[in-house]
């Protein structure tokens, strides 16, 4: 059936369009304007910085930095990364390699061995190590301790990487003519860089910002003496001076791995799905692989436990005061809830731009949410203890500015997780609901959150398994009277009751056992398997 | 009349222009297909009509209400456009039913009678209200999608390519029962499709796009036998597109001298469909039909129904300057064998492309 001739008469629809027609855009303004709130609040630390630079003056400054002190702690903890993170990457990728390409007996068992040291905070480590060998100090106590909490960082990723490697790849460098340990280096070990990389950032970051492990070990850091500085004169231009010392310090290692991380390509070229990987053959060396990861899961988990299985049987039923126990269990779980969810909330407008609106713009705004993860607890803190007292006083020491600093710890873990979850959920499964008469915002609340919330559960989780475990922010912010688990262990390790604070060791462990679980599942189901 | 008018639209993406001054009258209760290959723009189209992208320039009139003028938009959502997307787009954390009632208000009466109602028309087993949607087949889930967006009985119904993912065998079935049910609820419709078969069916009128711009817009029929230009012509089927030379109302080709559907003089480009051309064998004897040409079959390429013919002509026409081989396709049964002496005797008109 042929259409009916159709004419269009300029006059007959140049009636007044309706009033709807002068929304402009179908806008993602009100989200832009969010995480543009939020962008402009993470740069609140460095704004400190920077602005307390300038108040200082060049002369008062460098008289600051520039003297014996600084110059200590600066070698110290060059020294403490320089050592650790080769050891770390050393020990990591043996273990992965060991665990995901080798016929070694029991390899998923000591896989998620590998990762379960994250469960057992920093501190605690350090505080099992100590009353196993109380004269255990200084940069050899320090690597040793820092290298067995925090190695897992690596672990994950590498270990992911190989699984997700393409066997092809290996057989083909083995068919040109290398052997074994050459396709190794010359085929496997280049792709693990990113990984290796984007680890050791990681780890390179803990170890900056970590107070606790180094108090207890007595090896001094910029941390160490910022915290020093900041409880023996309060917010003195010492503490902030070698605040901006810290910040520097961790822009330079983001520079660093920045400029190793490269541009190559990594991702496989060519279509098909890649075949399960070959797993190596031990034979006579089943024994020495066998040696190692029974020692890295003896220093890094049997240790901990042991020592805190002593204590409790020393302490016996006498050291668990169930009053004070329970407030600080009560007071953590609190903190952890309430922090993971303004974290996720505040977090939904950038996640949620950066899948469905990626652009220059949004990248910086992007960009300025990531940068405030990676500075440590201790310059967030005094950006906002001179922010409160300065400009704001009534929110000084309220649980609010706390829970605010958290939020800006922990966004990056929070951004990833839900950007990735939603990320899974079809924009044409929200342009449906549009279609079908709800709001935008109508339709990002009930189909793409609702869709995304498995995904933004295991973020939330992640955030909480972190404030669960922070010290150096809650220390040094939180409201009088506060007890978490983390700052009674705290206060008690500092009075040398180990038996009373074993305890709260365990309850951490315990609260970020599941976590740590959850972790561990996450990574193996994005590598597919 | 004209019930959606969308007049001189532009649209570019940075440097891309994904479509330029496209200009395209629906008639009220009228199904059109936009056709086009991947990139032609034809998806831009449809989500500005949707409400999903903005127009740099032009204006989109539904019914007599400005839906878009330039920048200034109505958001999607205060449309009224119903839409069934690719592959359904269903929200998996709800029930078929669910799905179904998604765009229905919580509070009108009998909510659970319209929905079933829906599940009727669009001929789904009411057993199925409850099921989730990845235990549903394609098919199914398409039924559910249109049932999801009648449902708020919109003026306008956008169907995005939304048989292209369905088996072949089950595509016909689905296409067919959709343009019935949109037809009794006398919804005016927009299909887009890359599938020029789909487009040639189910559409009372085809608008074809290409590099975002609108090539030619007609009845099916006009735009298969009488395409403006050459790509058009092998958008919709396959075409014999020869040079010809006109004298006396006949056009003289490779195949002969043929009737033509212009009064033109001169020299042009001219088309044919291959079912318009006839193949029938030579007897020795026959007087020789200067009007008609002949050849030898070189090449049969068997694909089921219909075949690949190709024809080595002979004599020579004007110059004597070699002649290409010519491939038509035509139905499988009645064959002559390879190497047979064939008469090609064409039917119809050939259609003349003016441009050329």
């Amino acid at each position: 059936m042929p259409p009916s001739q159709s004419v269009y008469e300029p006059g007959e629809h140049l009636q007044a369009p309706a009033a709807l027609l002068r929304r402009r855009r179908i806008s993602n303004a009100p989200a832009i304007l969010a995480a543009g709130i939020v962008s402009l609040f993470s740069l609140l630390p460095v704004g400190f910085v920077i602005w307390i630079g300038i108040q200082t003056g060049w002369e008062t400054a460098s008289a600051l930095i520039f003297r014996p002190r600084v110059g200590e702690l600066l070698i110290n903890t060059a020294m403490l990364l320089a050592v650790a993170i080769p050891i770390s990457i050393i020990l990591a990728v043996t273990l992965a390699w060991l665990t995901e390409r080798t016929d070694l007996p029991g390899a998923r068992i000591w896989s998620w061995f590998a990762v379960a040291p994250l469960a057992v905070p920093a501190f605690v480590h350090s505080y099992a190590w100590v009353s196993l060998i109380p004269g255990l100090h200084g940069l050899l106590g320090g690597v040793l301790v820092s290298v067995l909490a925090y190695f897992p960082f690596l672990y994950l990723p590498v270990s992911a990487q190989l699984r997700r490697l393409d066997p092809a790849m290996e057989d083909a460098a083995a068919s040109l003519g290398n052997g074994p340990w050459r396709v190794f280096f010359f085929a496997v070990l280049p792709q693990l860089r990113l990984a290796i990389c984007g680890g050791s950032l990681l780890v390179g970051l803990h170890l900056l910002a970590e107070y606790g492990l180094y108090v207890m070990i007595r090896f001094d850091t910029f941390t160490t003496a910022i915290v020093d500085q900041f409880q023996s004169a309060f917010n003195g231009p010492a503490a902030n001076m070698l605040g901006g010392v810290l910040v520097v310090c961790c822009f330079g290692l983001l520079g660093i791995e920045a400029l190793l991380r490269g541009n190559e390509r990594y991702a496989r070229v060519g279509s098909g799905a890649a075949r399960d990987p070959f797993k190596q053959k031990l034979g006579v060396l089943t024994l020495p692989a066998f040696l190692i990861v029974f020692a890295t899961a003896g220093l890094s988990l049997g240790v901990p436990f042991i020592t805190l299985a002593r204590w409790l049987i020393i302490g016996g039923f006498d050291s668990w005061r169930l009053d004070s126990i329970g407030t600080a269990l009560g007071q953590t779980i609190i903190f952890a809830l309430s922090g993971a969810l303004l974290t996720t909330i505040i977090s939904v407008p950038m996640a949620w731009l950066s899948v469905r609106a990626p652009g220059r713009f949004q990248r910086i705004m992007e960009a300025c949410h990531y940068y405030v993860g990676s500075l440590p607890g201790v310059v967030v803190a005094l950006a906002l203890v001179t922010v409160t007292v300065r400009v704001a006083l009534p929110l000084y020491q309220t649980i609010f500015t706390l829970l605010f600093a958290y939020a800006l710890l922990f966004l990056p873990r929070s951004l990833v997780g839900l950007r990735a979850s939603i990320a899974q959920v079809p924009i044409e499964l929200e342009q449906a609901a549009v279609a079908l008469g709800r709001s935008p915002a109508q339709a990002v609340m009930h189909i793409t959150m609702r869709l995304a919330a498995p995904g933004v559960a295991v973020s939330m989780a992640l955030v909480g398994l972190g404030i669960t475990n922070e010290l150096t922010a809650t220390l040094m912010l939180a409201p009088n009277g506060t007890r978490t688990l983390a700052m009674q262990f705290w206060s008690l390790t500092s009075e040398i009751d180990y038996v009373g604070a074993a305890p709260y060791a365990l309850m951490m462990v315990l609260l970020s056992l599941p976590m740590t679980l959850l972790l561990y599942a996450q990574s193996r189901r994005l590598s597919g398997r | 009349m004209t019930f959606l008018t969308v007049t001189g639209i532009n649209k570019r993406y940075g440097k891309v222009v994904a479509l330029e001054d496209v200009t395209i009258d629906v008639p009220s209760g009228c199904r059109t297909a936009i056709v086009g290959h991947s990139g032609s723009g034809k998806t831009t189209l449809l989500r500005l009509i949707a409400g999903f992208e903005v127009p740099d320039s032009g204006t989109v009139v539904l019914d007599g209400k400005f839906l878009a003028d330039g920048a200034a938009v109505v958001p999607a959502h205060r449309r009224g456009i119903g839409i069934v997307a690719q592959h359904g787009a269903l929200f998996p954390h709800l029930t078929v039913g669910d799905n179904i009632g998604f765009g229905l208000d919580r509070n009108i009466p009998q909510r659970t009678e319209r929905i079933s109602a829906l599940m009727d028309l669009v001929e789904l087993a009411r057993s199925m209200r409850d099921r989730r949607p990845h235990e549903l087949s394609g098919g199914q889930q398409q039924r559910v999608a249109l049932a999801r967006a009648l449902a708020r009985q919109p003026k306008l119904m956008l169907l995005d390519e939304p048989f292209s993912a369905l088996d072949a065998g089950l595509r016909e079935g689905i296409r067919t029962s959709v343009a019935e049910v949109l037809n009794a609820q006398k919804i005016t419709t927009l299909l887009v499709t890359h599938d020029q078969a789909e487009a040639l069916s189910f559409a009372d009128q085809v608008a074809v796009l290409r590099d975002g711009k609108l090539l030619q817009i007609g009845s099916p029929r006009t735009l298969y036998l009488s395409p403006n230009d050459p790509y058009t012509a092998r958008f919709l089927g396959d075409a014999i597109i020869l040079d010809a030379e006109f004298s006396e109302g006949l056009a003289s080709c490779a195949l002969g001298r043929v009737k033509i559907d212009s009064a033109r003089i001169g020299t042009a480009k001219i088309m044919l469909r291959p079912e318009q051309v006839v193949l029938s064998p030579v007897s020795p004897n026959a007087p020789d039909d200067p009007d008609r040409r002949s050849g030898y079959i070189t090449r049969i390429e068997f694909g089921g129904a219909s075949c690949s013919i190709t024809i080595r002509l002979t004599g020579d026409i004007h110059d004597g300057s070699t002649k290409p081989a010519l491939v038509i396709r035509t139905a499988s049964v009645n064959l002559p064998p390879i190497g047979s002496h064939v008469q090609i005797c064409v039917l119809g008109e050939a259609h003349v492309f003016e441009g050329t």
